[in-house]
């Protein structure tokens, strides 16, 4: 071990230390810090509080969020130029074969809808487009055939959805900054925010949960399909 | 005579995330071989986000999620955020791994004193 890893360790085991003194020693708890959990009802109308928060409070947030996975996605595609994934070429047997065929349907609309239901049960636009993704992934591991890789979307199809999603993103905000005077703003634009509990409530809240989850589904596919090309 | 209270209580989800913060810190500090950095990075960043999770946590709070009972609420704000923290993890490893794998077909080796002395060399 060098001197420079074990100052790191030393230092580290310090820090660590002094930090459950603290700990120990300011034990009681003075005053509660904000909870945001019994306004979002009001304010936004979505029953799933983290959703809420994630598409109306730090909606900005979540627009930088789309453009990391956007970059990563680029950066990605960009560096792996082959276009042979010898990785794949692997002869799987029947079962696995029929089994994805049965498999995929129902891996898609269970992303579908959990994307869908994001404002009212746990989950939402990237869970949902994680779960996508993995159908996509699940398609292109079984059926490429001698390293050609074979795709559910095209690769100009991706990029055109991923484009449109980014788009429409930032389309919906701007929607707020004309109707209310504020980048991304929800319940000030006067969009009804119905019943909560419904499928159709919470005014913006389900449209960006269904855009930023189209959005991890294509550009996560991106990425892995991406990183098979060796 | 200090009394450490070594009890279950000890064990909770900010130790464990120090704990794990500060050995991605040593496998980031004493590997030589790039992927194993590169989960050392990870096991930091699951240790940061166990951290902000965990930081204000109470026992009888319910998930914030349709709950009738508002004032036992979980913070929704630390899991909203830490969403960001899971995106830009996975980021960060698909953009290593790319770069890793690149270096490796260029230059043949995965170890980083073996990678800047070939590079220096040339």
């Amino acid at each position: 071990m060098s001197r420079i890893s074990a100052a790191v360790l030393v230092s580290g085991i310090i820090v660590f230390g002094v930090i459950i003194a603290f700990e120990l020693a300011v034990a009681p708890r003075t005053a509660d810090p904000l909870n945001h959990a019994p306004l979002t009802l009001r304010d936004t109308g979505a029953v799933n509080a983290v959703s809420a928060i994630l598409f109306d409070y730090r909606a900005l947030d979540t627009l930088g969020e789309a453009t990391v996975i956007l970059m990563t996605a680029t950066v990605v595609a960009f560096l792996t130029p082959r276009a042979k994934a010898s990785m794949l070429a692997v002869r799987l047997s029947s079962i696995v074969l029929y089994g994805v065929v049965l498999l995929l349907p129902f891996i898609t609309i269970l992303g579908i809808a959990v994307m869908a239901h994001g404002h009212v049960s746990p989950g939402g636009g990237f869970t949902g487009g994680v779960i996508v993704a993995t159908s996509t992934v699940f398609y292109a591991v079984v059926y490429s055939v001698g390293g050609q890789q074979s795709y559910v979307i095209a690769p100009a199809a991706n990029k055109l959805i991923e484009n449109t999603a980014m788009t429409a993103f930032i389309g919906v905000g701007l929607l707020g900054l004309g109707l209310a005077g504020s980048f991304l703003a929800n319940a000030q634009t006067g969009i009804p925010l119905g019943t909560p509990g419904e499928l159709l409530s919470a005014g913006t809240i389900p449209m960006l949960n269904l855009i930023s989850g189209v959005k991890v589904g294509v550009g996560l596919g991106i990425i892995v399909m991406s990183l098979f090309l060796e | 005579m200090i009394d450490i209270p070594f009890g279950p209580d000890f064990i909770n989800g900010q130790t464990v995330s120090l704990v794990l913060f500060f050995i991605g810190l040593l496998g980031v500090v004493t590997q030589r071989n790039i992927f194993k950095t590169i989960i050392a990075i990870n096991i930091m960043d699951v240790g940061a986000i166990l951290f902000l999770l965990t930081v204000n946590v109470r026992p009888t709070s319910v998930p914030p999620v349709g709950s009738t009972d508002m004032l036992r609420m979980a913070d929704p704000l630390p899991q909203a955020l830490m969403i960001t923290a899971i995106v830009i993890g996975i980021s960060v490893t698909a953009v290593s791994l790319t770069i890793f794998i690149s270096l490796f077909r260029k230059h043949g080796s995965s170890d980083w004193t073996k990678l800047i002395h070939r590079i220096e060399s040339r």
